[in-house]
């Protein structure tokens, strides 16, 4: 009988595992120096830098899940960082919308650029039509994906 | 600057064309305090704070349900207390115990003068509502950044409750998880700001993660992200489809909620697991808007996600609803418009076949149709990074090529992918069912109750289709023959998955049952048996209103009335779920065991309910059940279902 007693203690904690709902941090996003918590003590500011650090190592690349980098959070974010950070955090889902010429990964890329409501579709057509020379090469990073977008855009 | 970075985290900056433009942010006035601006002692002159504390104590404020709200305080048999733990969110000593003297010690606080901090910086919300009630401003008011720019902002907020649902595969997500989200027209959508609240910790070691969560180890705080991190996480790693709630809180509201989640920057509460969670905390930033509501009141034991959702809804805060679907939910859909010949490419695409692109090109198919094989194909490949069927450098040649000759085809196609029924619309979570039948010839009445969740005969809307999800499930049976009343059945957990495969997407179906039962064996004589039974194996949909699923088993039996105990070994099963009209469903299954330790005997089982689902209240079963074990035992019953919450 103490077999089945200890089983069902087991069994007691396996089921109290599985009712607790998602909320526990266990793996964090950023470059694992943030916490998601606001534990430092420079809070919602400290937060949103570390969430930030992948775009600003500029290192982000295909098949990256966030975390992966493990580089330090820097301060002093730039304009344009917005546009580096955003892309390199969603590399794969804006690529493959740039490629399908829609999509909401694209939208929100148009937002941060500011482009006017009336020259989207063009945008959009200009960013599929040149897919080649944003993603040079199958291992390219964020950063040069933001630059050659740049490049795409001034030559029209 | 923290909250300026909260409204406008992803404000655009550079305009089109790239000129790097600073642009300014949508103040209606001028901030411009430096952080070294210090405060004047002179200011506090003419504030008589006694008199303030008497206005209090007058209007009786410290009973009010919005400073109760504010505190957390909740009035249980031992008292009043509360459920914020850290002790810096208290200014009076016995602050967490008695909202009186917390409130004399708040107006104290914001209204005297202090040479180094800003008091408002620490308890924002307090102080909104403060000032209105003693008509008083605090001379720091015009000294506060963070205040004055969340005042100050010009544009309009909204907030989401966001819902994802549950996710099967992982104990700790099965019933979902809740979070908010606030965005303006600067940060819409995916840039919107995350709002979570979670448990700190790293521990990955199931039993002592469990115990320590269960019994408040853990503390619970508050945190902010971008929102498409944890689109990510939940849609494109965990499948998990997504419901948005947008609430219709005025700006008024919004602002106080901005205040209140300041004020609960870094302070922690004990997280317990079952009540004191993240969808129970959450709704104290919208409780703390409109006290009234009382949403965080009428829970005890656990607090399941969606009935917080469905709380929020019945008390009105809920002006529109939107659904994002899951990577999965989007690939099944695409499935769906392809022919068969098209899924043999988007396969040979993702298994890296030799000129599988080229040959697409060159073949036969329209222009349409080839878009639709390379749109599903770049989804698929994503869908198997994810679960790790890929090296990196694999997944990268294989996505950049498909997406390099998706460009080529300027067409655009758009998926729209139908709304499921919404989650609140399903049944309610908890049920009690009245039960009458006959065991091997003997007539009986049961109760039964089910503290949660859903099994596969219940109405499917707004549950994840194929699941089925029980905890504690306790039957008390009065047996009329020896006129005794013993506990049947108590099912600690009973969970079993059986999502349907398609050509592309081959999820494993599976089964957990755990609890004690009692097993007609012809040798035990009907005591109770505490057993466990697995399985994994396929579900295949016949049609879409049939699937059948067939598992490799494996059980085992505990009692002391065996030979040796224990009763253990492998089986095999095969069943169907049927829905041949909405609200009518018919399940039917076998599992043969062959228990090769122990007895040596094979142990057979079959059973069929049928249930009629006639509202989110209500239900009608019927059950027959047959074992087998050297001779036959049956037993049939009809049961009422009330669920509740």
């Amino acid at each position: 009988m103490k077999k089945s007693v200890s089983l069902l203690v087991l069994f007691m904690l396996v089921a109290a595992i599985s009712i607790a709902e998602a909320g526990v941090v266990r793996n964090n996003a950023g470059c694992g120096v943030g916490s998601m918590i606001f534990g430092d003590k420079d809070g919602l500011l400290f937060e949103i830098l570390a969430t930030t650090t992948n775009g600003i190592c500029g290192n982000q690349t295909f098949g990256m899940t966030s975390g992966t980098l493990g580089c330090a959070p820097m301060k002093g974010i730039v304009s344009n960082e917005k546009i580096n950070l955003y892309v390199a955090d969603n590399m794969d889902n804006l690529a493959k919308d740039i490629a399908k010429g829609n999509g909401e990964y694209l939208e929100t890329l148009a937002l941060l650029m500011n482009v006017p409501e009336s020259e989207k579709q063009q945008f959009f057509t200009k960013l599929q039509s040149n897919f080649n020379k944003i993603y040079t090469s199958n291992d390219v990073t964020s950063t040069e994906v933001v630059k050659n977008i740049e490049a795409v855009l001034q030559n029209s | 600057m923290p909250f300026f970075i909260l409204l406008i985290h992803f404000t655009a900056i550079s305009s089109y064309h790239y000129a790097y433009a600073q642009q300014k942010y949508p103040y209606e006035t001028i901030i411009d305090i430096s952080s070294s601006t210090t405060i004047s002692k002179d200011l506090f002159q003419s504030i008589n704070i006694d008199q303030l504390i008497s206005i209090a104590h007058t209007k009786n404020l410290c009973n009010t349900t919005q400073w109760w709200a504010l505190l957390h305080y909740k009035k249980n048999i031992f008292g009043i207390k509360s459920l914020v733990d850290d002790p810096k969110f208290f200014l009076a000593p016995d602050g967490k115990y008695n909202p009186q003297s917390e409130l004399d010690a708040t107006i104290r606080y914001l209204y005297s003068y202090h040479e180094k901090e800003n008091p408002i910086d620490r308890f924002m919300a307090r102080y909104e509502w403060l000032k209105k009630e003693l008509q008083t401003p605090s001379p720091y008011e015009v000294f506060c950044k963070k205040y004055q720019e969340i005042v100050s902002f010009k544009d309009t907020i909204k907030v989401n409750l966001v819902f994802p649902t549950g996710y099967i595969n992982s104990p700790a997500s099965m019933f979902g998880h809740t979070l908010l989200t606030v965005q303006s027209q600067y940060n819409p959508g995916l840039l919107s700001s995350a709002i979570n609240y979670a448990a700190n910790t790293n521990e990955t070691f199931g039993p002592l993660f469990a115990f320590r969560g269960i019994f408040g180890f853990y503390k619970g705080y508050f945190s902010i992200m971008p929102y498409y991190m944890k689109v990510q996480e939940y849609s494109d790693l965990e499948s998990r489809d997504i419901w948005e709630y947008t609430l219709n809180l005025n700006q008024e509201e919004v602002r106080f909620m901005l205040f209140h989640i300041w004020e609960l920057d870094n302070v922690y509460s004990d997280y317990y697991f079952f009540d004191e969670n993240c969808s129970f905390n959450l709704l104290y930033l919208m409780e703390v808007t409109r006290p009234d509501s009382h949403l965080t009141n009428s829970f005890f034991f656990w607090v399941i996600p969606i009935d917080t959702i469905r709380k929020v809804i019945n008390a009105g805060f809920v002006e529109s609803t939107s659904f994002r679907p899951s990577r999965t939910t989007t690939i099944n859909y695409m499935v769906l418009q392809l022919n068969p010949d098209q899924i043999k490419v988007v396969k040979s695409i993702a298994n890296h076949e030799n000129k599988a692109l080229t040959n697409l090109l060159n073949s036969s198919f329209t222009e349409t149709q080839k878009i639709q094989i390379l749109d599903c194909a770049s989804e698929f490949i994503q869908y198997r990074y994810a679960n790790k069927e890929y090296t990196q450098k694999e997944y990268q040649d294989l996505f950049i090529n498909v997406l390099k000759i998706r460009s080529s085809f300027p067409q655009t196609l758009s998926y729209t992918i139908p709304d499921p029924p919404r989650p609140e619309t399903g049944h309610y979570s908890s049920h009690i069912r009245l039960q009458g039948g006959i065991f091997d010839k003997k007539p009986y009445s049961e109760l039964v109750y089910r503290p949660s969740y859903h099994d596969l005969c219940d109405d499917p809307s707004g549950f994840i289709p194929g699941s089925q999800i029980i905890f504690g499930e306790t039957a008390i049976r009065y047996d009329y023959d020896n006129q005794k009343l013993l506990l049947q059945r108590l099912e600690l957990i009973n969970i079993e998955s059986l999502s349907p495969i398609n050509p592309l997407i081959k999820p494993l179906s599976w089964k957990v049952i755990t609890g004690f039962d009692h097993v007609p064996f012809a040798s035990n004589n009907q005591t109770l048996v505490y057993q466990l039974n697995t399985g994994s194996g396929y579900t295949i949909e016949v049609f879409k209103w049939l699937q059948i699923h067939g598992m490799i088993e494996f059980s085992g039996l505990l009692n002391n009335g065996f030979k040796k105990n224990i009763e253990a070994g492998p089986g095999v099963s095969t069943g169907f779920v049927l829905q041949p009209f909405q609200h009518f469903r018919i399940r039917g299954y076998i599992v043969d065991t062959y228990y090769l330790y122990g007895k040596a005997c094979n142990f057979l089982t079959m059973k069929a309910i049928m249930q009629y689902n006639v509202s989110q209240r209500y239900s009608m079963r019927f059950e027959v059940t047959s074992w087998y074990n050297e001779q036959w035992y049956n037993q049939f019953s009809a049961a009422l279902t009330f669920y509740f919450w």
